[in-house]
């Protein structure tokens, strides 16, 4: 029994450590890496561009003030709540399943964050002008809320994952994997962390409060990107159900964006043995539930802007239904959520390969349904003038290509240094049948785990 | 005998059919007078008082008077009822009237009539420079002592608390760990 579990573990352990030693990477990897390098560094040189020339060289117009900027803010918003979000209350609800994609969730959220804050500073055009938010800081603004609970966001889910972390970069020191530089990181950062029955409690204390107040603070983070909208009396933005539906929608195109990482990650790190149908199945039962959720909510909001049909109501459903926005809304409608929910749900495309295909379809609705948000309302005129206009010129397209492919590299350059599955969550998963079982409560006392004689019998 | 019966039957009605009824040509004839010309409204409402007479001079009292005004709705202008009173003994009433929009607007006071009493209309100008509004814009938000701005930094400031508690439950991990410097404390998870 010992022999088969020490096999496990070794085993677990090289494919953990696997994608951080060494060469890891290989040539086509340095390829990948580069190329994608090549085309941040592509959108750094547009955002020169346009700090230096000034907002004129993008499509934005005294009409249209937020493009593809905020559009991808509120895409990667969303993104960045469901991974965090989602290891929270797996963890919370004591989902065993859970063990081997929390870690990947939780990186999710970082660089989704990251990107969220980028994407605000390329939309305001004057970068050295940030610090008024705080300076002038004007807190009945939902855009010092917004500031705020991001900021807050950030900040739990860097701790979050780094407290996830801290066994794992203790395995990794004393592994010595990574050379000398990064083998000094994970001694920083690994807090002398030995196993000890006092070390353990102070985390599984600290990892369960964090649990439990991070969802909270997540789910703050995409009300108060819809209050954005939802605070002003623009039509279609003009509504009480924007938190919610806001709130559904990220956990939709989070959780999508969950199942893309990982189908990736398994993939690339041949993590198959971890990473099972098993957990493809039971994060497409919980897109399944979000996505018709989210249908709910669309339906809703359009069912009672159509019946009432408000002039400017009226105008904003006419240009999404038939007019010149119909493409992306039926896109988003039929590809982006219909079509998924039917993948889904049917037995027969419960597969990886159809699970994965929907949540690409839902990625690529979800940001075309943010889109569909963001511009038409802006480009409704509030007076008796024509529609507004927006074009993307090729500097919003750069920046935004750099956005999606910085989204890749940072994940790469991540899973470099930090084991993308949690070891010490799944081997703590194969002891379970004999763990107490609300051990990750902030309350629970010490479980008989990890009483010294059962924490020294891995070594 | 029975041709006299059928002629009489029929004169009876072709008398009851012919002949209005007895008290309607006894209707006394009615007027309404307003107490002012032109009433102007300026963001508060007007309070319109009339009075309700007779031919002869003398008042009707309990007279219900309803004031109507021509109003839009979908594209439609219609007369709406906007207020109505009923008068006194002295024959008076006052009418309080809110009025939502703006401009010159022609109201009808309308009596329908009453038993003894015929109908009778008067028209009464409004200028409107201000409308009054169903409730006070101004001031704007929530008057409460309870209702500050500041507040919203009470769920951050909380949060931010917690965090501060997690690292300090961070600090105490590193420092179980340096504790534990023998070796034979140290079990280590590698």
């Amino acid at each position: 029994m010992n022999a088969t579990i020490d096999d496990r573990r070794r085993r677990l352990r090289e494919r953990a450590e696997a994608p951080i030693r060494p060469g890891a990477w290989g040539v086509r990897g340095r390829l990948l890496v580069t190329g994608l390098a090549l085309v941040v560094g592509w959108g750094i040189f547009a955002w020169i561009w346009q700090v230096s020339h000034g907002l004129v060289v993008t499509g934005l117009n005294n009409h249209v003030s937020w493009g593809v900027y905020l559009t991808n803010f509120v895409f990667f918003a969303g993104i960045s709540m469901a991974g965090t979000l989602i290891s929270a209350i797996l963890r919370l609800t004591h989902a065993e399943w859970r063990r081997p994609i929390t870690r990947l969730a939780e990186m999710i959220t970082v660089v989704a964050l990251v990107l969220v804050a980028s994407m605000v500073v390329a939309d305001i055009g004057r970068p050295d002008r940030l610090q008024f938010v705080l300076l002038h800081a004007h807190l009945r603004s939902p855009l010092l809320w917004d500031f705020l609970s991001i900021s807050t966001y950030i900040a739990g889910s860097v701790l979050y994952l780094y407290l996830a972390l801290v066994p794992d970069l203790a395995i990794l020191r004393d592994g010595g994997v990574g050379g000398r530089v990064r083998g000094r990181l994970y001694s920083a950062l690994s807090l002398g962390w030995r196993g000890l029955p006092e070390q353990r409690r102070l985390l599984v204390r600290a990892i369960g409060v964090m649990a439990i107040v991070i969802v909270p603070v997540a789910v703050s983070v995409h009300s108060v990107v819809s209050w954005i909208f939802g605070m002003t009396l623009r039509s279609g933005w003009n509504s009480s159900i924007f938190g919610p539906y806001f709130v559904v929608g990220a956990i939709f195109s989070g959780i999508a964006g969950i199942v893309v990482v990982m189908a990736i990650f398994r993939r690339v790190y041949h993590l198959e043995e971890y990473i099972t149908e098993k957990h493809f199945r039971y994060l497409g039962s919980l897109l399944l539930a979000a996505g018709i959720m989210y249908a709910y909510f669309t339906l809703s909001e359009y069912a009672t802007v159509g019946y009432k049909m408000e002039v400017g109501g009226a105008s904003l459903l006419s240009a999404l239904l038939v007019g010149r926005y119909a493409p992306y809304f039926w896109f988003f409608a039929i590809f982006g959520t219909i079509a998924p929910i039917i993948l889904l749900a049917l037995p027969r495309t419960r597969t990886v390969k159809w699970i994965v295909t929907a949540a690409v379809l839902v990625n690529i609705g979800m940001w075309l349904k943010r889109f569909v948000i963001v511009i038409p309302s802006m480009a409704l005129p509030l007076m008796p003038y024509e529609w507004g206009t927006y074009r993307p010129t090729w500097v919003e397209w750069s920046i935004t290509a750099a956005a999606f492919t910085a989204f890749a590299l940072l994940f790469m350059v991540l899973a470099r240094v930090f084991p993308v599955i949690s070891v010490w969550e799944i081997e703590e998963g194969w002891e379970a049948p004999v763990a107490a079982p609300r051990r990750l409560l902030p309350i629970a006392a010490p479980s008989p785990r990890v009483t010294p004689s059962r924490v020294k019998e891995p070594s | 005998m029975k041709r006299l019966l059928a002629v009489a039957s029929l004169g009876f009605m072709i008398a009851a059919v012919g002949i209005e009824p007895a008290h309607a040509g006894d209707d006394v004839a009615t007027t309404i007078v307003a107490d002012q010309g032109p009433v102007t409204v300026n963001g508060q409402p007007v309070e319109l008082r009339f009075h309700v007479r007779d031919a002869a001079g003398r008042p009707v009292p309990g007279a219900l008077v309803r004031l109507f005004v021509p109003v839009e709705f979908m594209g439609e202008t219609k007369n709406a009822i906007v207020g109505e009173g009923t008068t006194n003994d002295g024959g008076s009433a006052v009418i309080r009237f809110a009025p939502a929009q703006t401009g010159q607007v022609v109201g009808t006071l309308a009596f329908w009539g009453s038993t003894g009493y015929a109908p009778s209309e008067a028209t009464v100008t409004f200028d409107i420079q201000k409308p009054v509004y169903a409730y006070d814009p101004a001031p704007m938000g929530l008057q409460a002592w309870w209702a500050r701005s500041y507040l919203i930094l009470v769920p951050f400031a909380v949060i931010w608390a917690i965090y501060l508690l997690l690292l300090w439950l961070v600090v105490r991990v590193r420092r179980a760990g340096a504790a534990a410097s023998a070796p034979s404390d140290i079990a280590a998870t590698s």
